[in-house]
């Protein structure tokens, strides 16, 4: 009987230990996604609609990037080493790129010193119609 | 009223037949394509195979200004402009149903059903049917607007040319060639003679890409032997009238000229509009029906893409 008790205690123990850490994760999740949404990157349009699959897709896009912290940084788009521009401690950026691509692009802020990212945002490829290996011929009249 | 605007361009009987064989064609081929292991055979002799199944459904607004050669007829009223449109594209097996997605309204107008009978890498023939002229009748004409009345009325009605061709096209880097060769008949004159003609259709169209856009510039030159251009603008002893003597018509040639663009919107949407010029042979000026041998189109509109 009484090891049934202590048996039933134990198991509520580590029920309630099991329960305390998943409330612990799920706060620091809830702490990073405050650390993550308090430095705010988005791009516009975040979507880019070509004709044709596999078509490169243009577009001027407006990247914005606000921090209520400080930095010394670059923007890059991944992929490329080249920079599009560089801050130096600056929390606030509003730049206008020129997007051409026929796949998704990501955009990342990487701090000057260790290169970390700070940021990032992508902007979508999208299309109306698949290639296919279909050829047309349309004529208006 | 829309509905004689509609016969007018595709008489009812012809738009049930090809309404028949589009939906035949439709659902057997998406039934037969549900079982289908999608294998296709390819060989070295045959580098490019036919098509395999795909179909597309866009819905059409479009606003198209449409004045006809015919006795001065162009629209009176802002509905005549607006002509939306069901365009259905599938292929299965060298089958297709193909339409014509510049083209807005008469609902199946410049919709071709075809067969691949030889496909390569950078040509191939078809066999197509498909209408290749539209039809008009007196009723329809005058309600359309702007038209000599006397001139038109009483006239019998035009049916639609139907014409079964040979096509051979001619694909390059950036534009296509097309030749149509075709037997057409656009059904019995006002004596009751069936009538049988040749229709020959070339067309070169040249795309052009610039950012998102597609921008395409295309000429055409056709042949319509005498009986067809007969049929339409000829007016037989039983519609001569004081107004318009009897005449026989000679066969001609049309060119055009079009330039059509398209802009995706979103995913879904597009933005479309074209232009096209077509200019007759003098001779149609002859016919007392006739009041100009040139006209222009101006589509635009957007479609949805599902």
């Amino acid at each position: 009987m009484y090891s049934n008790v202590v048996k039933g205690v134990a198991t509520l123990r580590a029920l309630l230990l099991f329960g305390l850490l998943i409330m612990t994760q799920a706060s620091a999740n809830e702490t990073q996604g405050l650390q993550a949404t308090e430095a705010v990157f988005t791009a516009l349009p975040e979507q880019c609609v070509t004709l044709r699959q596999g078509r490169a897709c243009f577009a001027t896009v407006e990247l914005q990037w606000q921090s209520a912290s400080k930095y010394n940084f670059c923007l890059y788009q991944e992929g490329k080493k080249k920079q599009l521009g560089c801050w130096q401690d600056n929390n606030h950026i509003q730049i206008k790129v020129e997007f051409e691509s026929n796949k998704s692009v990501k955009y990342q802020l990487r701090t000057l010193t260790d290169d970390k990212v700070l940021a990032e945002t992508q902007v979508e490829v999208s299309w109306q119609h698949k290639n296919t290996s279909r050829k047309r011929r349309w004529r208006l009249f | 009223m829309l509905l004689k605007k509609i016969q007018s361009t595709f008489p009812i009987k012809a738009l049930v037949t090809w309404l028949f064989i589009s939906n035949a064609l439709l659902f057997s081929a998406i039934g037969a394509a549900e079982e289908a292991s999608f294998h296709q055979e390819v060989s070295e002799n045959k580098p490019v195979v036919k098509d395999d199944f795909e179909w597309q459904i866009i819905l059409d607004f479009s606003f198209v200004y449409d004045p006809k050669i015919i006795a001065g007829i162009e629209q009176d009223e802002v509905l005549h402009y607006f002509m939306p449109g069901l365009l259905v594209d599938i292929s299965y097996k060298g089958f297709f149903l193909q339409s014509n997605q510049r083209r807005s309204s008469a609902l199946l107008g410049g919709t071709e059903f075809g067969y691949q009978l030889l496909v390569e890498d950078d040509w191939q023939i078809d066999l197509i049917a498909k209408a290749y002229m539209q039809g008009f009748d007196s009723e329809s004409l005058i309600e359309y607007g702007g038209g000599d009345e006397e001139l038109i009325s009483g006239l019998r009605e035009r049916n639609s040319t139907l014409g079964l061709a040979v096509r051979y096209s001619k694909y390059f880097e950036n534009a296509l060639l097309t030749l149509d060769v075709a037997a057409a008949t656009p059904g019995d004159d006002a004596f009751d003679k069936n009538v049988n003609g040749i229709i020959i259709d070339s067309f070169y169209s040249y795309l052009i890409a610039y950012r998102n856009w597609d921008i395409y510039l295309g000429t055409g030159l056709t042949y319509f032997s005498q009986d067809i251009v007969d049929y339409y603008i000829g007016v037989s002893s039983a519609e001569s009238s004081d107004a318009r003597p009897e005449h026989t018509a000679n066969g001609g040639f049309r060119g055009q000229l079009d330039i059509y663009a398209q802009h995706p919107i979103s995913t879904s949407w597009t933005f479309n509009t074209g232009v096209t010029h077509s200019f007759f042979s003098n001779s149609v000026k002859e016919s007392p029906l006739v009041d100009t041998n040139q006209a222009t189109q101006v589509m635009i509109g957007v479609q949805y893409v599902f």
